[in-house]
């Protein structure tokens, strides 16, 4: 079936299975209806647990305490368009003379260059075809292209007459005429708004349509993004082109294809095309969080590299006018902040602190023209257009109520001054031929460059086969020492041999599981329990089924089944023998087999909880999981680890739905009860918990309630059962590894880092001494790795493999392993 | 959990004036009202399944309510609702106890088709429902509401481009599923 015939099929099914008529029913009418009188406002909605949940309240509620009226009601802002208030319209000293002349009466007909801003703004406009109108009322606010005075005189909307969308692209270097587009087709039209004319980039398939523009200053090159079917034939990908305006050849820079790009941009002497990506949640299928990122690659295709840090988010690339600077956006939890960065990536540097700004560009006079204000859940609150000097000096509203055509600021295109005085363009139309494609293929996703290894570490062998998103998730050492490793989200299942320094395919799991866990048995068997089968976006769901590995016969086979599904649980082999499984999500989200790093992403809980407080004893004897003693607080992500007397400390766990949890617990198997014990200082989830030599247990890290990871550590002492602070590593982490050396050192590598905003990736190691309680530095391991695994070989050698590191298109897969000699 | 002093203050101001509080209250019912019919379409073509489609309209009306005050212009309500109703029916797809309904024989019968065009849609409705709920959404909205990439994104608050690639991920998936069922003749 071809791409076409797919989407036929599914509007004839949605046509068929839903009438358009269809009414809701009455009693759903009268339910909702009902909703004002029997709900009252919760003044303090905002009052989830979540962060996420506060930090969007709060935009939300400062916006209003911005707006709010002397009587402390918040006022609903009147629909009519903005008009120019003389009061609000200039609040900085006016723009420099070249480029912003006095108010005129006419402002097309007198306007010189530098005189005018182009924006997208939401204007009513019938619902012909928009779909976001309803029966009573025929209208809808459509992001169309305005223009205003650089003086804020004279807002109006450029194409009056149209109906639908429009996203602004570039003016001409001569700023006589602007280019947008509208349904996918670009247009070229004059500042009166007169004869729009398409342009031909000379679409044809693959190419299914082309968006984001710009001419380069010279006037002689129009650059691209052109959305095109892959290999398959499946919408999704695209490229960035260029077309020679005077011989109509099209090239797209084979480099930047499938991810293409947007809001590409020449520098100014024509060599560079500088773009961005969006961070991508779901790339591959199973949800991944990923950051936008800022891109420069040469005009012929060459040298594509990401010049925004890998730590945030950059939205919105734009050069400065002498080409010397780059500057773009971050989000935040409010709208954004701008930075500059050189276009080789260094010397970054941060304008702006309050999360209020976005979509950044330049003025021709080289400072920065941008858009302030929220535009959270929905809401827009009269952004302004504001400018400020390219150090962020001076920041000073210029044009205030525009309300742009985005309701987020991450996806609303930024205004265009009008440039001064550039050359013309070739006069269209142009010839375009179909594309050639240029330069050196795309990159393999890789990690961006990483601090070579440190001593002490050294490369070995790497996992292959198995899914193109599978990495290493567990690590089992052997009765033989070698290491059984399992992957996420595929069967797949590997050998480890310190012997040869190689890993080797061996059996295969009967059940796809991620957050599995694997326990070595007494007998030499492996216990693996659990998991999501994440092979298909989660849908398939949970397990509580368990397999065994058998080393003798390198086979799994199938043993006995727990009470519930479990995912991100404990398994704890116990003095005699059995496994406890405590806790773990039974749900079957997609999101959930991937824990914490998709939490700024989620939506309010829904208040019901998916984790189990439950618990199991599987005994190898029977083949049996049998239940246990429940513990007091439901937990995943929470560590569970034997105490040299029996009993097994549980520690920590979080997520959606409840904050990291303080509560500890101590599990004892002669009755098969959970007691209280601790508690923590801090609540604490994804942490380590390392039993050291003499009998404490080292907690380090994890994920705080406010989102942010610690990088202090606690230490639990049975003979008191009370933790202690235990020193703080020199990074704070959480999805770390942590493993006891010989020497009685704990070796910490990698995980998650984030202040609650911005987040990274580690490579960097260090080591604990149990007898200073300090943390020293101990190299690089190489590659930033997080939800890594880490064992400890029978040489003294550490085995760390797997894990997600840091690509050009957010976090991948690790198939690499590195050992450590202590 | 911390809170800045802002929202303290805010939480701390007296209660809305009775009549202010009436005012709102008509505003809500008149927009809900307006707008139900077409968000119980949405939510069923998303959700598929009737009751859960009451049940999400219903919880998204509420939500709706409870955020009133940061609807700050009315002509918005409709995307500004639709955010919110597509999140809850998210939610409700991401819920292991969901239990989804056959509808391919009411289907049948309004269409004049007992035969084979009922297995057929079994299979569009397997394969939608065998998609994430992510990727359930844009299919709906995309295939039911027939929104554009840029519209898709505005509802959702996501940008262009995640909507794109959810949209290449679940034909992809569609696809597959679909194929092998239309080898074997699926009706067109």
């Amino acid at each position: 079936m071809t791409d076409q015939e797919l989407d036929r099929l599914l509007r004839a099914w949605y046509g068929a299975e839903f009438d358009e008529a269809a009414s809701a029913p009455i009693g759903l009418r009268a339910a909702v209806a009902a909703i004002p009188r029997t709900l009252p406002r919760r003044a303090r909605w905002w009052g989830r647990s979540r962060g996420f949940t506060l930090l969007a309240a709060a935009a939300l509620l400062l916006v209003g305490g911005a707006v709010a009226t002397g009587s402390g009601l918040l006022r609903l802002p009147s629909p009519v368009p903005p008009q120019p208030v003389p009061s609000l319209l200039v609040l900085s000293p006016a723009p420099p003379a070249e480029v912003s002349p006095s108010p005129v009466p006419s402002l097309v007909a007198a306007a010189r260059p530098g005189a005018l801003i182009a924006y997208i703004q939401s204007t009513q406009k019938a619902d012909k075809g928009n779909n976001c109108g309803y029966n009573a009322d025929p209208t809808c606010p459509i992001p169309r292209l305005w223009i205003v005075g650089s003086d804020g005189s004279r807002p109006h909307e450029l194409l009056p007459d149209g109906l639908y969308g429009q996203t602004l692209m570039a003016w001409t270097p001569d700023g006589s005429r602007l280019l947008f587009a509208e349904r996918g087709q670009l247009y070229l039209t004059d500042v009166a708004g007169s004869g729009p004319q398409p342009v031909d980039t000379g679409c044809v398939a693959p190419c299914e349509g082309v968006g984001d523009a710009a001419f380069s200053s010279d006037g002689t090159r129009l650059v691209f993004v052109r959305s095109v079917t892959d290999a398959s034939g499946s919408s999704g990908a695209s490229v960035i082109a260029e077309m020679d305006l005077a011989t109509g050849r099209v090239e797209e820079l084979s480099s930047t294809y499938p991810a293409g790009g947007a809001l590409p941009g020449w520098s100014p002497d024509g060599r560079q095309i500088a773009f961005f990506r969006y961070g991508d949640k779901d790339l591959g299928g199973p949800i991944k969080p990923t950051k936008a990122a800022v891109f420069v690659v040469d005009a012929d295709g060459r040298n594509l590299h990401q010049v925004s840090p890998t730590t945030i988010a950059a939205q919105f690339a734009g050069w400065s006018p002498d080409g010397s600077r780059l500057v773009f956006t971050s989000p935040g939890a409010g709208a954004a902040d701008i930075y500059t960065v050189r276009p080789d990536g260094t010397d970054l540097r941060r304008l702006t602190t309050d999360e209020r700004s976005y979509a950044a560009t330049w003025t021709p006079d080289a400072r920065i023209l941008f858009l302030r204000g929220f535009g959270t859940d929905g809401t827009a609150d009269a952004p302004a257009l504001w400018t400020m000097d390219a150090d962020g000096a001076h920041p000073a509203e210029l044009v205030a109520n525009v309300s742009t055509g985005g309701q987020d600021p991450m996806w609303t295109y930024g205004p265009a001054w009008q440039p001064v005085g550039g050359p013309a363009v070739i006069s269209p139309p142009w010839t375009a031929s179909a594309a050639t494609p240029v330069g050196p293929p795309p990159p393999t996703p890789a990690a961006t460059p990483s601090p070579a290894l440190s001593s002490g570490f050294s490369p070995t062998g790497s996992i292959s086969g198995g899914a193109d998103d599978a990495t290493t998730d567990t690590a089992t050492v052997l009765v033989d020492g070698r290491v059984l490793t399992t992957t996420t989200c595929d069967t797949t299942v590997q050998l480890y041999d310190p012997a040869t320094g190689t890993f080797t395919p061996t059996g295969s799991l009967a059940e796809v599981r991620s957050g599995k866990t694997a326990t070595l048995l007494r007998d030499g068997r492996v216990l693996i329990v659990g998991g999501f089968n994440c092979s298909d976006g989660g849908q398939a769901g949970g397990a509580a089924s368990a397999e065994l590995y058998d080393p003798a016969t390198g086979t799994f086979t199938a043993t006995g089944s727990m009470g519930a599904s479990r995912a991100s649980h404990t398994a704890t082999l116990l003095a005699d023998g059995r496994v406890l499984v405590t806790g773990g999500k039974t749900a079957d989200s997609p999101a959930d087999s991937l824990g914490i790093m998709l939490a700024s992403y989620r939506t309010a809980a829904t208040g019901e909880s998916n984790v189990l407080a439950s618990a199991e004893v599987y005994d190898p004897a029977t083949g049996t999981f049998s239940p246990t003693g429940s513990m007091r607080y439901f937990r995943d992500g929470h560590t569970a680890t034997l105490l040299r007397d029996g009993r097994v400390l549980v520690v920590g766990g979080g997520g959606e739905g409840y904050d990291s949890r303080t509560e500890v617990e101590l599990y004892d198997p002669a009755t098969g009860a959970f007691s209280d014990a601790g508690p923590l200082k801090h609540g604490r989830w994804l942490q380590t918990a390392t039993l050291l030599d003499d009998g404490r247990v080292l907690i380090a890290g994890g994920r705080s309630p406010e989102g942010s990871t610690y990088a202090s550590t606690e230490l639990y002492d049975p003979a008191t059962g009370r933790f202690s602070p235990a020193g703080s590593m020199h990074a704070s982490r959480q999805q770390h590894s942590a493993t006891l050396l010989p020497n009685g050192r704990v070796l910490v590598t990698g995980g998650y880092k984030s202040d609650g905003s911005t987040w990274d990736v580690l490579s960097a190691a260090e080591l604990y001494d149990p007898e200073t309680q300090k943390f020293t530095p101990a190299g690089s391991m190489g590659a930033a790795r997080m939800q890594h695994v880490a064992a400890l070989l029978g040489n003294g050698q550490v085995l760390i493999a797997g894990g997600l590191g840091i690509g050009t298109q957010g976090l991948v897969p690790l198939r690499s392993a590195v050992l450590y000699q202590p | 959990m911390r809170q800045s002093p802002e929202l303290i203050e805010l939480a701390d101001r007296p209660p809305v004036a009775a009549g202010e509080e009436s005012l709102r209250a008509a505003a809500f019912t008149r927009l809900a009202d307006e707008h139900l019919d077409r968000a119980y379409r949405l939510a069923r073509a998303i959700l598929h399944e009737p009751v859960e489609a009451q049940d999400a309209t219903h919880d998204a009306f509420v939500q709706a309510w409870r955020k009133w005050d940061t609807l700050r212009d009315p002509t918005r309500f409709e995307p500004w609702f639709d955010r919110i109703l597509v999140n809850t029916c998210r939610n409700r797809l991401r819920t292991p106890s969901r239990q989804t309904t056959d509808i391919s024989a009411e289907v049948a019968l309004a269409s004049g088709d007992l035969a084979g065009r009922t297995e057929d849609r079994d299979v569009i409705q397997s394969a939608i429902g065998g998609l994430s709920a992510d990727h359930q959404v844009v299919i709906a909205l995309r295939y039911y509401r027939d929104l554009t990439i840029d519209d898709i994104a505005a509802r959702l608050g996501i940008p262009t481009g995640t909507v794109q690639s959810r949209l290449h991920y679940a034909l992809k998936r569609l696809h597959e599923a679909i194929d092998p069922a239309d080898d074997r003749g699926l009706q067109r």
